[in-house]
């Protein structure tokens, strides 16, 4: 659940923006480059404070919260880096242990997402030597790792091409199946038309629309979702 | 605790296997005094042999027909005399490098000497060979000696004549101090650039590397707090600091055990450096400076945004290094309350006083407590800066 501000010393950056996201659902955040929509994920994992207003993750309240927040969640981007140096048994290793994972239960998840994800091949590799599609097995396998109630994806596909970019569509739906709350953040209306069950619509920090992406389609007013979409942010200004 | 401990295993491990920070940190310290020392070695005991080897070539115009200086020059072992008779020619050779230096005896030379007088002699020489002037300063000196023993028998005085003060120096410290406090204030500038040079590229991949690499998010958001993030970091850039300090200082040791003709004093003082109680007490004084340097430097590569900028940032402030070390070199500088209370210079003129054996209690405590000071400080800085989302995600 968030209602949130935020302000930077000479720009606000979010206005009065409220949501919920609820289990077994997949939010879509959707909005056009400099929205805010990263500025809210960040909120949400506490990387960034927020100005005003309460954001609580899986009960847990950003601010007060901090570190049960982040333990509830995980956070995922199209430009995650990793570690290149280590491979990613290491790698998974590392996080698991800051998520203070026990020591049996990750081996287990592990061994689970290595078939899952078919990265044995390539685990014990170093990360550097390794293709975009198996990094982003790697990543998958990274936010995965600690089996968080709330996945955050801040435009998870952007710069990957069309397998890698299929891998975080099936985590995505994957996570959803398994009762989690997803929240993801998107410009490509596809993604958004494929997965979301609810839509909320963001634009210059406010929020244009916020409902079920069944009501989006039934209250559409153009053809197709990309000119709706397109409509409703015009609208706006 | 657990989570520091785990993210400095890690940073550790990606440490090590980053061949631009082990060559800075390990390579470089432990090579650098030997191959230094041998090359000086090699370079010095050529050059002497080649000295010693090396007659001056010097040529001779007489212009008074016969007199002992110009026996004196010819017999001399050092000289290799070539007679001319003109001014402009014996110029053009020493010009040219066929010779290297030219002496003129002037007219009336033998006379003048004879009756008591100065005779004159002129010496031609390039003073872009610096040491023909000396050299031949030396030899004519010895000739000047004799004349004037001849003259003060020939006048049935004695020698005391012309030294009617003789004084005797007597150095009361020992062959330690001196060297002591010569290489002693070498040393610990060594140590505080290898310090600062092995705190600075950890620094920057630790930082501003998670930063480029597009890391840094994934790990805010595991469940660890900043603090914990920055002492884990931290606790990686000092331990690589003092590694590359303690390497280079056993780079000394072995160079200075292993390179022959090297002053006993000093193989003795190097070799008591490596005492244990020395080594705690540098490591005590080491520590609290490597702390500093890091509280210094991660702001720094916090606030940089690629691996270029943070080096182009942190790259002048090895001359706000350099400067307060090289202070602690110059003669007549010591260890007082003040110049304990300054930071690196404190260091220096410290290590100084050890390596001498003079240290005074007190000032080394001053030093001590300031240079922790200092580092608590620094630490202090560091932690509200990387807290500050607006450093962090710039």
């Amino acid at each position: 659940m968030a209602e949130m501000g935020a302000s930077s010393s000479s720009l606000r950056v979010l206005d009065n923006v409220n949501f919920e996201c609820k289990p077994g659902r997949i939010f879509s955040l959707l909005g056009p480059n400099g929205a805010g929509k990263t500025t809210t994920l960040r909120i949400i994992s506490t990387i960034l404070a927020p100005s005003s207003g309460s954001v609580k993750v899986n009960g847990y309240d950003v601010v007060n919260d901090g570190s049960k927040v982040r333990s509830s969640i995980g956070f995922l981007t199209g430009s995650t880096g990793l570690y290149e140096r280590l491979t990613p048994e290491e790698l998974i290793a590392y996080f698991a242990k800051l998520h203070g994972v026990e020591k049996q239960a990750f081996e287990k998840k592990k061994d689970e997402l290595f078939t899952i994800l078919d990265m044995h091949d390539f685990a014990r590799k170093r990360i550097g030597k390794l293709s975009t599609g198996m990094k982003q097995k790697v990543s998958i396998a990274r936010t995965m790792i600690h089996d968080p109630e709330v996945l955050v994806f801040d435009e998870p596909t952007a710069g990957l091409d069309v397998i890698a970019a299929k891998n975080i569509i099936e985590l995505i739906r994957d996570c959803k199946n398994r009762n989690k709350t997803v929240i993801f953040s998107s410009h490509i209306m596809s993604e958004v038309d494929l997965l979301c069950d609810d839509l909320a619509i963001i634009h210059k920090g406010r929020i244009l629309f916020n409902d079920t992406m069944d009501s989006f389609r039934d209250g559409m007013k153009t053809e197709n979702i990309t000119e709706e979409f397109i409509r409703v942010v015009a609208a706006s200004n | 605790m657990n989570n520091i401990i785990t993210i400095a295993s890690k940073e550790f491990l990606d440490t090590l296997r980053d061949r631009r920070t082990l060559i800075m940190m390990i390579v470089v310290p432990i090579l650098i005094f030997p191959l230094i020392f041998s090359l000086v070695n090699k370079l010095q005991s050529s050059a002497i042999q080649k000295e010693r080897q090396r007659l001056l070539a010097t040529g001779l115009i007489n212009l008074d027909s016969e007199n002992g200086l110009a026996v004196f020059l010819n017999n001399h072992p050092d000289l290799e005399t070539v007679p001319l008779y003109d001014i402009a020619e014996l110029e053009q050779l020493i010009r040219s490098d066929s010779l290297q230096a030219g002496v003129v005896i002037e007219q009336g030379f033998s006379e003048n000497v004879g009756n008591l007088k100065s005779g004159q002699v002129k010496v031609y020489f390039s003073a872009t060979k610096f040491t023909t002037r000396d050299r031949i300063s030396s030899i004519l000196n010895g000739f000047t000696s004799d004349v004037l023993r001849e003259r003060i028998v020939s006048q049935g005085l004695d020698e005391s004549f012309i030294e009617p003060v003789k004084t005797e120096y007597v150095n009361v410290a020992t062959e330690q101090e001196v060297i002591g406090k010569m290489a002693g204030g070498f040393l610990p500038y060594l140590f505080v650039i290898f310090c600062f040079m092995g705190a600075m590229y950890p620094a920057i991949d630790l930082f501003t590397g998670e930063k480029e690499r597009k890391t840094l998010e994934t790990l805010l958001t595991s469940p660890v707090s900043r603090l914990e993030i920055l002492v884990g970091k931290m606790m990686v850039v000092v331990s690589s600091s003092l590694i590359t300090a303690v390497l280079a200082i056993l780079g000394l040791f072995v160079s200075v055990q292993t390179t022959s003709g090297m002053p006993d004093a000093f193989t003795g003082i190097i070799s008591g450096m490596v005492s244990l109680s020395f080594v705690l007490l540098l490591l005590l004084m080491l520590l609290p400076l490597t702390v500093f340097f890091a509280g210094i430097m991660i702001p720094l590569t916090i606030y940089a945004k690629s691996f270029k900028e943070a080096q182009s940032i942190l790259s002048p402030m090895t001359f706000l290094v350099i400067v307060p070390a090289v202070i602690g070199l110059l003669p007549g500088v010591e260890l007082t309350t003040t110049t304990a209370l300054i930071p690196i210079v404190n260091i220096s003129l410290a290590t100084k006083e050890m390596l001498a054996g003079t240290i005074q209690l007190p000032l080394l405590l001053i030093t001590i407590f300031s240079l922790v000071t200092y580092a608590a400080l620094s630490v202090v800085f560091c932690v509200k800066w990387f807290g500050k989302e607006t450093h962090i995600l710039r």
